[in-house]
C-alpha cells in the first residue's frame, strides 16, 4: 500500500453531473400543528429523474411534509426552491398566483383518494383535456386525441373516454387521476400513498404502471408511503420519517438492508422476508 | 498500474437496537486494492464479514469508518461518503453485482431481467435481446423460461438468470456473492468461463467462492478475513 498515499492525492470526482442543478431543495424545514404533529428541519434535495420515496408509520407527518413541498401548505419555517428552465423560484416567497402557475405546470399531483384529484362529474377525456386547457390548449381535437393516447398509456379503455370518473373502478380512477397529471409532461410528481386503498392484485399492476411512467418519461418523483416493497420498487431514494422527524435516509437499498437508526430496523424487521 | 478500487481501513460494526443493542462486529481494519484484469477471492469461514465487505464495495452496507475509493479516471470517488445518485451512476456502468439470490423487479420476465442493465445504458433493444439470449444459452436456462417471472423457477435457475444479469454489460468492477452455491458442476464451470473471459476483458472482480475448485480455477489471490471469533475480541 505505499502508493496509496500519492494516489490519494488526486481530487475526488464526482460520479454523477455536478454540474446539473437540483430541481427541488428544501432547506431546514418545518412545519408543525403540535409537538411532534407535522415535520421538522427536513432538509432535501432531488434531482432530475430522481425518484425518493418517504416513508414512516401512520401520523408521522408524511402527507404534511408532501403538501409543503408541493406547493399547498407553507411551512412555518424554512424555505423550499425550484429550478424551472433558468429560473430559480422560491415556493413561499412568490405570489399566490404565481405559485399556482408554477404547480399548474411544473407539478404533478397525484392524491391518495383518487376522487379528490379528479372531477367526478366531467367524462374522463374532460378530466385529461381540463389539464391541458388550464396550460393554454385551444384545439378541441388535439385535446380529444391526447385524452385517447393517455387512456391507452394508463390502460384504460379508449372507449371509456366519455364516461363519468364515478362509474370506474378504484384502481381505473388512479390510472385516471394518474393520466390527468401527467398528460402535460410535469418535470416533478408528488404521490401521496398511491396505491393505497387499492386490492392487492390492482396495486400490483398499478405499481408497474406507474414504474414503467417514471422510467420513460424521467420523472422526478416524491412518493409517499408506509410500504417499504413500494418504497424498493420504486424509489432510488428513502427518508425514514418518525413523529416529525427524518430519522435516517440513504440510497432505497442501503436503507432497507443495512439499517442504521432503532427506528429503521423496527420498521424493516416488522416486514415479512420476501 | 494503479488499482480501480481501494478499500482502505475499513470498520463497520452492526448494532441491533431492538436486541438489547447487540453490537456485532464484522469487519475490523480492512485494506485491500484491486486491480484491472484480476480476480481476488474473499476467503474466510461462514459469518467473518465476506459477504459483508462485498456489500460495502457496492454502496449496500454503510461501513463506520474508511474509503472505499473507485477510480474515474484521473480521480476518486469514495463510496463510503458518496450520494445515493452518485453510486447509482457508478451501479450504471462502472460496478456490477451478482447477489447471493435474485431480488429483481417482480413481474419482469427473466429475458426483460437480463436486457436491463444494456437498455438502462442505451443499448439497443436488438442488440441487448441478442446478448442477453446469448448468455441465458450459455448457462443452460431453459428456452421456455425466457419469457417468464423468475419468482417460480428453481434456486439454481433463478441464479443463473442473476448471473447472466451480471454479465450482460462489461463493467470495470464485478462483484460477485458465491454465484456457483446453487448450480450444478456443469453450469459452474459455464459460469467459471464467464468470468475467466471477464478477467481477459480487464474486468478487477472481487468474488466469494464456496467451492474450493472454483476457487483454484479463478483465483489470482486470496483476501484473508479476519476470524470471527478475532472480531468479536
Ligand atoms: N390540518 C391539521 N390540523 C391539525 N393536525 C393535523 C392536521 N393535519 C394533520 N395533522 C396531524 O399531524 C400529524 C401528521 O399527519 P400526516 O402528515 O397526515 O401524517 P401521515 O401522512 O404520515 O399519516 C398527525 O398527528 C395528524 O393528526
Ligand atoms: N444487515 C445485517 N444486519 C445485521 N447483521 C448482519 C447483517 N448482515 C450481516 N450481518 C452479520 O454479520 C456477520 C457476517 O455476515 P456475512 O458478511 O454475511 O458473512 P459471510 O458472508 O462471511 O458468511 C454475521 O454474523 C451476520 O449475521
Ligand atoms: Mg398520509
Ligand atoms: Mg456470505
Amino acid at each position: 500500500m505505499t502508493q496509496l498515499a500519492k494516489q490519494l492525492e488526486e481530487p475526488r470526482a464526482n460520479a454523477a453531473n455536478q454540474a446539473e442543478p437540483a430541481l427541488l431543495q428544501a432547506q431546514n424545514l418545518s412545519m408543525l400543528y403540535a409537538p411532534g404533529k407535522g415535520f421538522e428541519d427536513v432538509n432535501l434535495s432531488l434531482y432530475p429523474g430522481e425518484v425518493l420515496a418517504i416513508v414512516g408509520e401512520s401520523g408521522s407527518g408524511k402527507t404534511t411534509l408532501l403538501k409543503t413541498l408541493s406547493g399547498r401548505l407553507a411551512p412555518q419555517t424554512g424555505s423550499i426552491s425550484f429550478q424551472s428552465d433558468s429560473n430559480t423560484a422560491e415556493l413561499y416567497k412568490i405570489s399566490e398566483a404565481e405559485r399556482r402557475s408554477l404547480i399548474r405546470q411544473h407539478f404533478g399531483i397525484v392524491h391518495q383518494h383518487p376522487l379528490d384529484g379528479l372531477r367526478p362529474r366531467v367524462s374522463a377525456g374532460g378530466n385529461i383535456g381540463e389539464r391541458l386547457m388550464e396550460n393554454g390548449w385551444r384545439n378541441y381535437a388535439e385535446i380529444r386525441l391526447q385524452a385517447l393516447t393517455w387512456l391507452k398509456a394508463v390502460e384504460i379503455d379508449q372507449s371509456r373516454i366519455d364516461d363519468m370518473p364515478l362509474t370506474f373502478s378504484g384502481g381505473m380512477q388512479q390510472r385516471l387521476q394518474i393520466a390527468r397529471n401527467l398528460v402535460t409532461h410535469p418535470r416533478l410528481v408528488f404521490m401521496d400513498e398511491p396505491t393505497g386503498g387499492l386490492d392487492v392484485s390492482v396495486q400490483a399492476r398499478l405499481l408497474d404502471l406507474i414504474r414503467n411512467l417514471v422510467t420513460e418519461l424521467q420523472l422526478a418523483v416524491v412518493i409517499v408511503t408506509h410500504d417499504l416493497a413500494v418504497a424498493r420498487l420504486l424509489a432510488h431514494r428513502i427518508m425514514v420519517m418518525k413523529q416529525g422527524q427524518v430519522v435516517e435516509s440513504g440510497l432505497t437499498d442501503r436503507v432497507l438492508d443495512d439499517p442504521s437508526h432503532p427506528y429503521t430496523q423496527l420498521l424493516v424487521s416488522s416486514v415479512l422476508q420476501q | 498500474m494503479k488499482p480501480v478500487m481501494i478499500a482502505k481501513n475499513i470498520n463497520k460494526t452492526f448494532v441491533l437496537h431492538n436486541q438489547g443493542a447487540a453490537r456485532l462486529p464484522v469487519l475490523r481494519q480492512q485494506n485491500l486494492e484491486i486491480f484491472a484484469g484480476e480476480c481476488v477471492v474473499l476467503n474466510g469461514s461462514s459469518g467473518s464479514g465476506k459477504s459483508s465487505l462485498l456489500r460495502s464495495l457496492y454502496g449496500n452496507y454503510q461501513v463506520d469508518e474508511g474509503e472505499l475509493l473507485i477510480s474515474q479516471g484521473e480521480q476518486w470517488l469514495d463510496l463510503a461518503t458518496a450520494q445515493a445518485r452518485e453510486i447509482i451512476a457508478l451501479r450504471r456502468n462502472t460496478i456490477g453485482w451478482v447477489s447471493q439470490f435474485l431480488r429483481v423487479i417482480p413481474r419482469l420476465s427473466a429475458l426483460d431481467i437480463v436486457m436491463q442493465p444494456m437498455l438502462e445504458n442505451g443499448i439497443s433493444d436488438s442488440q441487448a435481446k441478442a446478448k442477453a439470449e446469448t448468455l441465458l444459452s450459455h448457462l443452460n436456462v431453459p428456452e421456455r423460461l425466457w419469457s417468464l417471472a423468475p419468482a417460480t423457477f428453481s434456486g439454481g435457475e433463478q441464479q443463473r438468470v442473476n448471473i447472466a444479469r451480471g454479465f450482460a454489460l462489461d463493467y470495470p468492477i464485478l462483484l460477485l456473492d458465491e454465484p456457483t452455491a446453487s448450480l450444478d458442476k456443469h453450469n459452474a464451470q459455464q459460469v467459471v468461463e464467464l468470468i475467466l473471459a471477464a478477467k481477459q476483458r480487464g474486468a478487477a472482480i472481487v468474488g466469494i467462492f464456496h467451492d474450493a475448485w472454483v476457487r483454484d480455477l479463478v483465483a489470482d489471490r486470496l483476501h484473508n478475513m479476519q476470524q470471527a471469533a478475532q472480531l468479536a475480541g
